[in-house]
């Protein structure tokens, strides 16, 4: 199997991307998958916090490769036994939270071929099976660079009208450049989440098959970032829908 | 490694402000789109509601409760 890329996007902020990607990079590892997971909202990153990476273990991040004061392969943790994975495996690439950094690199920007050498260098040294970018929400052109360079995108939306429109929008500047886009309902209030005609009328609405729906859980609130959850709750029925996910973009990569 | 955002003529930024600026998208149809969106909705919550009441029903006629199935669980 090639190295796939997958961007995790959302037109608005706070959609929960970067839970989505943390959790569904797990499942996938646990399913024995080498998948691998990079920070790419760089001007807010926060994947790091749900892995609880801290700045001793971060020795390197995507800013410092950028900036020539380290190599690609530096900033690539592999986080397997760290997250006590038993299968697969789970790589991690961080962005800097440091404020100057980030002014640094809004201000200067960045070479727009760093996702596919990030792809190319994870397939080369360690047969990574699939990439998941945590992206910037919206449609800049630094974030839309992550999502394009992609071999599919998720777009994380949740019941609400600006997050609707927004994908429908964004699936609109999607399908311009050829890309492959699914949608996946997320935060769903739980009394809809059962109803069988929602991802059908959904996925017609915003122009992108709808893949998930995933309810909203007080519990996944109230863990707030500490930890993977699905790797703490294997039996909560938040786990049962990333499990669902992971297999659904499994039998799409395959076919 | 860094490269400067003016020096990519042929780039993909330079495509993608291209392609956004020539979307010319028509803001009707996304208006469209968030009504046609809030009327489902309605139906789906209509639906809820007529289920709420069946169910009720059935509970009333069968002399059961939901909320004493749940307490006693």
């Amino acid at each position: 199997m090639m190295t796939v890329s997958v961007a995790v996007h959302s037109y608005r902020g706070g959609t929960g991307k970067s839970t989505t990607t943390a959790n569904l990079a797990a499942v996938l590892a646990a399913m024995g998958l080498k998948v691998a997971t990079v920070d790419l909202d760089l001007t807010s990153p926060g994947l790091h916090v749900i892995y609880g990476v801290t700045a001793n273990l971060l020795k390197h991040t995507l800013n410092d490769y950028l900036y020539g004061k380290c190599k690609l392969s530096d900033t690539i943790l592999d986080l397997t036994r760290y997250l006590g994975l038993s299968r697969g495996k789970l790589y991690f690439l961080g962005s800097s939270m440091k404020p100057e950094e980030i002014a640094r690199l809004l201000k200067e920007g960045y070479d727009e071929n760093l996702f596919r050498k990030i792809v190319e260098e994870l397939e080369r040294l360690y047969n990574v099976d699939l990439v998941l970018f945590d992206t910037h929400p919206g449609l800049t052109e630094d974030t839309l660079l992550s999502v394009i360079s992609s071999d599919l995108s998720l777009l994380i939306t949740r019941m609400d009208k600006q997050d609707i429109t927004g994908t429908y929008i964004t699936a609109q500047v999607l399908k311009r450049f050829k890309k492959v886009s699914y949608a996946v309902l997320n935060m769903v209030p739980p009394k809809f989440a059962s109803i069988p005609e929602l991802a059908s009328e959904v996925s017609r609405l915003v122009g992108a098959p709808v893949i998930a729906v995933i309810p909203f859980y007080e519990d996944v609130l109230e863990h707030r970032s500490h930890g993977v959850f699905v790797l703490k709750h294997p039996r909560h029925t938040f786990t049962t829908q990333i499990v669902k996910l992971a297999k659904r973009i499994v039998s799409i990569i395959r076919g | 490694m860094k490269v400067s955002k003016d020096k990519q003529d042929d780039s993909l930024r330079n495509r993608i402000t291209s392609v956004l600026s020539s979307m010319q998208t028509d803001m009707a149809k996304v208006e469209n789109i968030v009504a046609e969106f809030e009327k489902k909705i309605e139906a789906i919550m209509n639906k809820i509601d007529d289920l709420e009441r069946r169910v009720s029903y059935l509970e009333s006629l069968l002399g059961v409760s939901r909320e004493s199935d749940e307490e006693g669980a």
